[in-house]
């Protein structure tokens, strides 16, 4: 219970999904302008 | 229906369930039966998380959905991804790290004992209201497909999730939502699969993708063009990243039917990493639910599909109506054949045309069918006396006539899965909020083996309630938009008062439970008397309220951390 990761490897996991968040936006956005 | 799809629905529900709950035998005591004794691993957990947000609407409501809007509905999840990065930074670790049984003791521990019974309340009385959506669905599958009464099947599907919840716990739910995830993903990729290969010769993938789109079904993102549209359209970028936020931060981290599966993790670390499992899959599932929506829509411009997807039903009220209404019902269906028909020349010549294709007459012959279908709709709702549609009949009407053999078994499986992997959650939620927060909270010298007898009957309790529930709900309109409904109105204020706790450190006390209370009042203020239908909006050609509901979610946290704070800077000035 008490053995936690690294707090910086954690804040890598939050950087990564903002990204992918961001990005899975900006594919919908293409994707609605080249199919919608 | 072929004997080896009665295999498939039959054994892989069995084969699910008994499976979770000889999993579930090592956990017998409190913790064990509450929490799984906090041994799980992030894998099974997420997949838990996932399959407890996935109920049959999931499949049911939502490619329907799609069917009727498009992939707008998509909007609801793109905050996702954010609302867990925010969440494993703040609730996750304190929930976990505190050992608690429910999300609510940390308020009476910030606060104090109302404010966790008010929050604890609130919960049971959403969740109540909730669960009963969750076997609504499936039941109209087993209506379709066996001839089951829904009054039947509904208090089949309600008696097999609470059997297996009070029998293993919580360890047997995530322990069959594991695998009713899995099936739930082989279900969703065999239907797109089946509909693709459903086209006509000559239309493939890409052309389907382009009627589709010409015919308005693949706008994923849309920005409103003004105020008043990102507030009373739920179909937006903006309602999406504020509202839909606001959204997943209550249901994930205020709603004890989603802390519990994370609060069996075996660490912090699991508990965080369980939530990455949705942040990453959610998306791109919902997307592939509602693009099936979308190609069953494009599937039926070349195959005939009724103006009415409740064909049984409406056979048989159209056959007590009077003559001069079945006269009428006929010519309405001719007309709609004739649509229909001029529908698909119009599509089949926007393939042949290619890259250069030009959407307008298959728009205008897209709308006529709509207007035919609008008018069948009403006809059904006039002679049924309900106001009742057919959205949720629309994907299983396409299963039912077009999946081949083995296939059709496993959607069905997948839909029955998907209702108990998202019930047996919500029951064992409910119990054990109902026994730690209400009962044991008034009873503190409640022994742990009493605890966890109270917890079975409470599961047997929530679970009759879920059967007497969802006999109601059917009213209420589209299943996916009445779960929803349900939810902002109450995750807002519920997600507020955490808030409240966490950022503003001079409240507390009866900051908690006043705040929560006033956050409450001012949802029900919006919904009752703001959005009443006297103040309704046109939007798109329709008349919609003037706040969608999504934002709800906003206003119930900024009511709880407004009234809260006003009372704590109140409570400071009488004492200088």
């Amino acid at each position: 219970m008490n053995e936690e990761t690294d707090p910086k490897v954690w804040r890598r996991v939050y950087i990564t999904t903002v990204v992918y968040g961001v990005l899975t936006i900006a594919v919908l956005w293409w994707f609605t302008a080249v199919y919608d | 229906m072929h004997w080896f799809d009665w295999v498939m629905i039959i054994a892989l529900p069995v084969y699910v369930v008994t499976d979770g709950v000889r999993r579930s035998r090592q956990h017998k005591d409190l913790e064990g039966f509450l929490l799984a004794g906090r041994s799980v691993r992030w894998w099974a957990v997420g997949m838990s998380v996932m399959a407890t947000q996935a109920s049959a609407i999931t499949m049911i409501s939502i490619a329907s959905h799609g069917y009727e809007h498009g992939l707008r509905w998509l909007h609801a999840y793109l905050a996702l991804p954010f609302a867990m990065v925010i969440l494993c930074v703040t609730v996750v670790p304190w929930f976990t790290r505190a050992r608690v049984f429910t999300a609510y003791e940390y308020l009476e521990r910030r606060f104090d004992a109302p404010t966790r019974v008010l929050a604890s309340i609130l919960f049971l009385i959403s969740r109540g209201i909730a669960v009963g959506t969750s076997l609504y669905a499936p039941s109209i599958v087993l209506n379709l497909v066996l001839g089951i009464p829904q009054f039947t099947a509904i208090l089949l599907m309600g008696g097999v999730s609470a059997a297996y919840t009070i029998f293993g716990g919580n360890a047997a739910v995530i322990f069959t939502d594991v695998k009713q995830m899995v099936v739930m993903f082989l279900g969703i990729g065999c239907s797109l699969y089946a509909v693709i290969a459903g086209l006509p010769e000559g239309v493939g993938f890409g052309d389907a993708m382009s009627l589709a789109g010409a015919s308005n079904r693949l706008e994923a993102i849309h920005l409103p063009p003004d105020a008043k549209e990102a507030f009373a359209d739920k179909y937006n970028l903006v309602a999406a990243m504020v509202g839909g936020m606001f959204h997943f931060l209550g249901y994930f981290g205020a709603d004890q039917s989603q802390v519990q599966r994370y609060l069996a993790s075996k660490s912090v670390d699991h508990a965080k990493a369980s939530l990455f499992v949705s942040a990453f899959l959610k998306v791109p599932m919902q997307f592939a639910i509602l693009l099936l929506g979308a190609l069953i829509y494009v599937f039926y411009m070349f195959t005939p599909a009724p103006a009415v997807f409740r064909t049984g039903d409406m056979d048989r009220v159209v056959a007590q109506a009077p003559a001069a209404e079945q006269q009428a019902w006929n010519t309405l269906q001719q007309d709609y054949r004739a649509a229909v028909d001029q529908r698909r020349e119009q599509a089949l010549a926007f393939v042949a045309q290619g890259e250069n294709a030009d959407p307008a007459a298959l728009q205008q012959a897209n709308a006529r069918v709509g207007e035919l279908r609008g008018a069948a709709i009403k006809t059904w709702r006039r002679l049924a006396q309900t106001k009742e549609g057919d959205g949720d009949f629309i994907f299983p009407h396409f299963f039912l006539a077009n999946l081949p053999i083995g296939i059709l078994g496993l959607v069905i499986a997948a839909i029955f899965v998907a209702a108990m992997s998202s019930l047996d959650a919500q029951l064992n939620s409910l119990a054990t909020s109902s026994v730690m927060d209400l009962w044991v909270k008034a009873r503190p010298a409640t022994t742990p083996d009493r605890i966890v007898r109270l917890s079975r009957w409470a599961t047997l309790f929530w679970g009759a309630f879920a059967t007497t529930s969802a006999f109601f709900v059917a009213n209420l309109g589209q299943m996916i938009d009445v779960v929803n409904l349900i939810g902002a109105m109450f995750y807002g204020s519920l997600f507020g008062v955490f808030l409240l706790g966490w950022l503003f450190p001079a409240t507390r006390g009866s900051d908690g439970w006043i705040g929560l209370a006033s956050g409450f009042t001012a949802t029900l203020f919006t919904h009752f008397v703001i959005n009443r239908e006297a103040n309704w909006v046109r939007l798109d050609g329709s008349m919609v309220p003037p706040v969608g509901y999504f934002w709800y979610n906003v206003i119930g946290c900024a009511g709880v951390l407004v009234v809260g704070n006003v009372l704590a800077l109140a409570r400071r000035r009488h004492r200088a």
